[in-house]
């Protein structure tokens, strides 16, 4: 059996095959050759995985993001940033923070934010004097906020997988999000004054309210969302739907950018990147239920269990294997292959298993920028046309950043838990 | 074959974006109904769920036949070009192997399921039709990863080298 839950799946994993094949092949063997029972269990488990509710906010949230991503509302979020806070040192650095943090309220795909983010501050910043070097970094590692600050898409499957609730993991990540928001920041306002970087512009009320006005109503889509589930108005689910159809009439109707062609050419990227996603979670749920018929989590917490090990050195030894982890899988496929085999050990140690969900999210949102492959060093790379070189010496000091971030996030578990009881008792 | 088969993809395509975007507006009415008009519609939370599970089989055809399947690629790609055409031959067999195995018992499970006409709590949708998304979907995998199997063995020079990305990989 350890060749079908093990050795298998690792080989294949490493051999560069799908990872929805991977899982389904080692459920296929041990059926086949190790167990005894009906293979309609097979299908049972992998329709089972993705029969579920709350997993619809998935391709809602993606499709949101992506009409959001396709127009100005970037850009218009940038303009109120950027006219609110002009006269500080390392403003247009500091509006880099603060329009990704902004626009992470609203889409749950780093990726997206990167390339968003990219293309609208590359120019301003290399005119505002900021070395390459120091932008590249910068606009890379900004769009790891986008997949703590809820809506968070790695939140929503890490949440199936655990089966815990995507509205307590979102109100535990919106403060680990400002966190890593607020050190960045610090580091750009740092930077700037060492390079003698001023401001880009004073602040003028009536600039400011003119930006606010060109950008009411992509910043009224954070507000629906996120207002909309802590409000109690709305489940994830449904702030996702409600989320698209405000996306669509904004780009569509009042802002005059998309056609009905981007909006139906934005549904149909959806649905494959639906596909991509969903056929290794209803995968993933099947390998997990051979994991629990097999003991292997059992196993695995006895066996931590018995080295007598403190809850410290635990998570530090999660961390580690999950940045490495993260640094060649994408987050969602992790968070699947990992999962049943982790919550159940850190749930044996008293770990909250919503704050586990954040400690996984930033965990492989630094394996997002982490180089030598994190997927938004090469998205950076295309968008800002800057030798790889570049981006990996910006991003150095953002890892550290970063690390910093996810230190405290672990072993302060209060950054997460005191949010999630602030927003939920609202609602 | 070649153009049936991207048409076929074509029309799947086209066929799942509409159905997506129906969800979309299902979800949305449900909620103006909860609101506005103080009820809602029953049938709309499993109707969604049913769309979003042929998105996921029927798409991950479309994914196939686009090779943008997620995968750890990184070692891969480090490995020379004829140990890469192997591995490409290779997985397109386990996938013709495995993704045929998952279908028997789908299949059985659908004809189970339509014998017994077993529907839906809410929208009473015959249960045939959301299980039939995996028979009809790992079907087709199955047959795309035999087409390509036959296609890079005749002509090796289709092989895609690993690491190349698809026509539009998950960001």
């Amino acid at each position: 059996m350890s060749f079908a839950l093990g050795a298998l799946p690792i080989v294949l994993l490493l051999l560069g095959f799908p990872i929805f094949l991977v899982l389904l092949s080692a459920v296929s063997v041990a059926l086949t050759f190790f167990m005894n029972v009906p293979l309609a269990a097979l299908h049972q488990n992998v329709y089972g995985g993705i029969d579920a509710f709350p997993l619809l906010a998935v391709p809602f949230f993606i499709y949101a993001g992506e009409l959001m991503g396709r127009g100005s509302v970037a850009a218009r979020l940038g303009e109120v940033v950027q006219a609110g806070i002009g006269g500080i040192r390392g403003s247009l650095g500091l509006t880099t923070v603060g329009t990704a943090t902004i626009f992470g309220a609203i889409s749950g795909v780093s990726a997206a934010a990167v390339a968003t983010i990219g293309k609208l501050m590359l120019a301003p910043m290399r005119k505002g004097g900021y070395p390459d070097q120091f932008t590249a970094g910068l606009i890379t590692a900004v769009g790891a906020i986008d997949i703590i600050i809820p809506p968070s898409i790695p939140m929503i499957v890490y949440g199936a997988a655990a089966q815990e609730s995507v509205p307590r993991l979102y109100a535990a990540g919106v403060l680990p999000g400002l966190l890593i928001a607020g050190l960045l920041a610090c580091y750009v306002m740092w930077f700037a004054r060492r390079r003698g970087i001023g401001g880009s512009q004073p602040f003028e009320l009536r600039h400011f309210a003119r930006a606010v006005v060109r950008g009411f109503w992509a910043l009224g889509a954070p507000v629906v969302i996120l207002g909309g589930i802590y409000g109690g108005v709305f489940s994830p689910t449904e702030a996702a739907a409600v989320a698209c159809v405000y996306a669509a009439v904004v780009t569509r109707l009042i802002y005059r950018e998309l056609s009905i062609k981007d909006i139906l050419a934005a549904a149909q990227n959806t649905v494959f990147f639906t596909a991509q996603i969903l056929i290794i979670v209803a995968c993933a749920n099947a390998f997990a239920w051979l994991l629990t018929v097999n003991q292997v989590p059992t196993t695995i917490v006895a066996w931590i269990l018995s080295l007598h090990l403190s809850q410290m050195s635990v998570l530090l030894v999660i961390n580690l294997l999950l940045l490495l982890v993260g640094c060649f899988v994408d987050p969602l496929s992790a968070i699947l292959l990992l999962s049943p085999l982790l919550v159940p050990v850190v749930k044996a140690l008293g770990v909250d298993p919503i704050h586990f969900g954040i400690i996984v999210t930033v965990n492989l949102a630094i394996g997002l920028f982490h180089p030598p492959f994190g997927i938004n060093i090469f998205v950076a790379q295309t968008v800002l046309k800057l030798p790889v070189k570049t981006i990996y010496r910006g991003i150095t000091p953002f890892v550290a950043i970063y690390l910093v971030a996810l230190a405290l996030i672990t072993y302060v578990p209060e950054i997460s838990l005191w949010g999630m009881r602030l927003f939920l008792a609202k609602s | 074959m070649d153009r049936i088969v991207e048409r076929l993809m074509q029309a799947i395509a086209r066929l799942l974006t509409g159905l997506f975007v129906f969800a979309v507006l299902l979800a949305f009415a449900n909620v103006v109904a909860r609101y506005v008009f103080s009820t809602s519609i029953p049938a709309a939370d499993e109707v969604e769920i049913y769309i979003m599970i042929w998105m996921t089989f029927l798409g991950g055809a479309v994914v196939t036949r686009r090779h943008m399947h997620l995968r750890m690629d990184v070692l891969a790609a480090a490995l020379p070009w004829r140990a890469q055409y192997v591995l490409q031959l290779a997985e397109q067999v386990i996938l013709i192997g495995v993704a045929g195995f998952a279908v028997v018992p789908s299949a059985q499970y659908v004809a189970t399921t339509y014998q017994l006409g077993i529907r839906s709590d809410g929208a009473q949708i015959p249960m045939w039709i959301p299980h039939g998304a995996l028979l009809v979907g790992l079907s087709l995998i199955a047959l795309l990863a035999f087409l390509r199997l036959v296609a890079i063995a005749r002509h090796p020079e289709k092989a895609r080298p690993a690491g190349f990305p698809g026509e539009g990989a998950a960001a």
